[in-house]
């Protein structure tokens, strides 16, 4: 474990003593998980001795057991409607909240609609988009990709993704940038090349096929710099940090674009992830174990019920299919 | 096709994006074994342990950032609810203790980004306003303790009697009439003093705020709508 950190360098930083360069050695001792539990454990010490206030605990502790009383009251017996008292006392807030809601809301539409042409696709449903600049884009399904109506290409080339789509960018004789932003912590910004960018809930990922790119990305509240090299795929975890690696095939990360799926010792589990990003199809599994056995290989498949057919032969097992739910089995 | 990095990432339960993805069981320390065991016997037990033995530093730290004892004990009483109602003793995989000064501090934050960006009168504070989850980093930890070592400051250096009023206001929960009585000052006198120390506290906040309000554009933008 990394010593070096103590309680007395971490009780100056409480206290606002600590000089600039201990900040920078404690935020490095932090990044470890086991660290974080220290902080806190010198934190919760610290704040023992340096006492503010003298709250009443055995009051606050009565007050908070008698408001779970009321609470559990309120759920038995379970009802899915909010209690109506529930609505009377929140009532001010909730119709302002309401009003506010409606109002951003209205405005953030009309925005929306008035400066940026949108592109949306559907489940299983693969676009190719070509930008006024003359910059190719495959937009993967279920995925959305918005582009300013006024002034892209001249002053600016921005376009705004979520999901995942492909870009060939065109280089401008200007070096004019251009960025994609998406509605997780990072960005990238390119001159001219090909990469393929990934934003959906679950995680987010840029490959690099040519040229080079760069990534603006936010972590807490410090915006931080990557430079990419062709076959880099960065890799962003929910708290916002970056992973670099390099991968041998970074075309496979594009393969979609042609309807291709590429796996690699892929668990089920991801596959079903993937499934249900591209087709809108919950997959589960009867058996914990099946989601944990792996598939690997390229296969070609138009919609989900290709895919799962395939899945279904090579692993030898069986799949229900309700609408929009499937279960697999053995 | 994609990586699988270990982390878990649930929509639904706020809970668990507070505390840390990574995973350090069997690290915890010693000094939660007890309220662990007290939770499995007897869930309400549990609580009580672990609001008795938390309870009043938690206060303590809330305060620093909010500055008034009825709103820092509020905030540390609806963090041990939300535990409750989110099962956290079954939730959470860091200590309790990291769960709850991270969810007191967030609270803070916050309770505070409402308290001075808000210029309604809505007296009562949006519950998903409160709930806003930021995630920890390091930096955002550094920050936080920034963030109150900089409000202490700003509240410090006040002029004596400016600062009298103001913690008269806060932590007496006085009116600003009963200040002006028992001072024997003019209202308008309570009125000025407490402007200027709410105006030093927000700007010993100003950047943070800022950076805030940044990052829920971020995070909450859906460009799909």
């Amino acid at each position: 474990m990394d010593k070096s950190v103590n309680k007395n360098i971490l009780f100056e930083s409480f206290s606002g003593r600590a000089t600039p360069l201990q900040k920078k050695l404690i935020e490095q001792w932090l990044l470890e998980p086991q660290n974080r539990e220290q902080y806190y454990e010198w934190l919760d010490e610290w704040e023992n001795q340096f006492i503010q206030i003298l709250p009443n605990t055995e009051d606050a502790l009565q007050k908070s057991l008698q408001k779970i009383a009321q609470n559990e009251a309120y759920l038995t017996p379970i009802s899915v409607e909010p209690t109506p008292n529930f609505f009377q006392h929140n009532f001010r807030w909730l119709a302002a909240a309401a009003v506010v809601l409606l109002i951003s809301f209205g405005v953030f539409i009309a925005r929306d609609y008035i400066f940026y042409k949108r592109y949306q696709t559907a489940f299983g449903e693969i676009q190719k988009i070509q930008l006024p600049d003359g910059s190719q884009v495959s937009l993967n399904a279920n995925s959305a990709l918005k582009v300013a109506r006024f002034g892209f290409g001249t002053k600016t080339r921005e376009v705004f993704l979520t999901g995942e789509a492909s870009f060939s960018v065109k280089h401008t004789i200007d070096n004019q940038r251009f960025t994609v932003k998406t509605d997780k912590n990072f960005e990238v910004e390119v001159l001219g090349t090909e990469f393929n960018v990934y934003a959906r809930q679950k995680e987010a990922k840029v490959v690099l096929n040519k040229g080079k790119v760069q990534l603006n990305y936010l972590v807490g509240k410090a915006t931080k710099q990557l430079t990419m090299k062709p076959g880099d795929l960065v890799t962003f975890n929910p708290i916002g940090q970056a992973k670099v690696q390099q991968i041998a095939q970074p075309q496979n990360y594009s393969a979609w674009q042609e309807h291709r799926f590429v796996f690699e010792q892929t668990p089920l589990k991801e596959v079903a992830t993937m499934i249900y990003e591209n087709f809108g199809v919950k997959i589960e599994f009867r058996d914990e174990a099946l989601s944990q056995r792996t598939i690997s290989g390229t296969f070609h498949a138009e919609n989900a019920d290709e895919l799962l057919q395939v899945i279904s032969e090579l692993l030898e097992i069986n799949f229900n299919r309700q609408d929009n739910n499937v279960t697999f089995f053995e | 096709m994609s990586e699988n990095v270990g982390y878990t990432f649930n929509e639904d339960s706020p809970i668990i994006r507070v505390v840390n993805e990574h995973s350090v069981q069997g690290k915890i320390t010693d000094s939660e074994v007890f309220i662990r065991q007290a939770f499995q016997d007897d869930p309400k037990k549990g609580y009580e342990l672990l609001f008795r033995k938390y309870y009043r530093a938690l206060c303590s730290h809330a305060v620093r950032f909010v500055y008034s004892k009825e709103v820092a004990e509020d905030i540390v009483g609806d963090v041990f609810l939300t535990f409750w109602k989110n099962q956290g003793q079954i939730q959470i995989t860091t200590s309790f203790r990291s769960y709850l000064y991270a969810s007191v501090r967030n609270r803070a934050y916050n309770y505070l980004q409402w308290e001075f960006k808000n210029d309604s009168d809505i007296d009562e504070i949006p519950e998903n306003i409160l709930n806003q989850v930021l995630e920890e980093t390091p930096q955002s930890m550094l920050q936080y303790d920034e963030l109150f070592s900089k409000i202490e400051n700003s509240i410090s250096t006040l002029p004596p009697q400016c600062q009298r009023v103001f913690l008269m206001s806060r932590f007496e929960n006085k009116k600003n009439k009963e200040i002006a009585e028992e001072l024997e000052i003019a209202l308008k006198t309570v009125e000025a003093h407490m402007m200027k120390a709410l105006s030093q506290m927000r700007k010993a906040l100003d950047g943070y705020l800022v950076s805030l309000f940044i990052f829920l554009i971020f995070s909450n933008t859906d460009f799909s709508l």
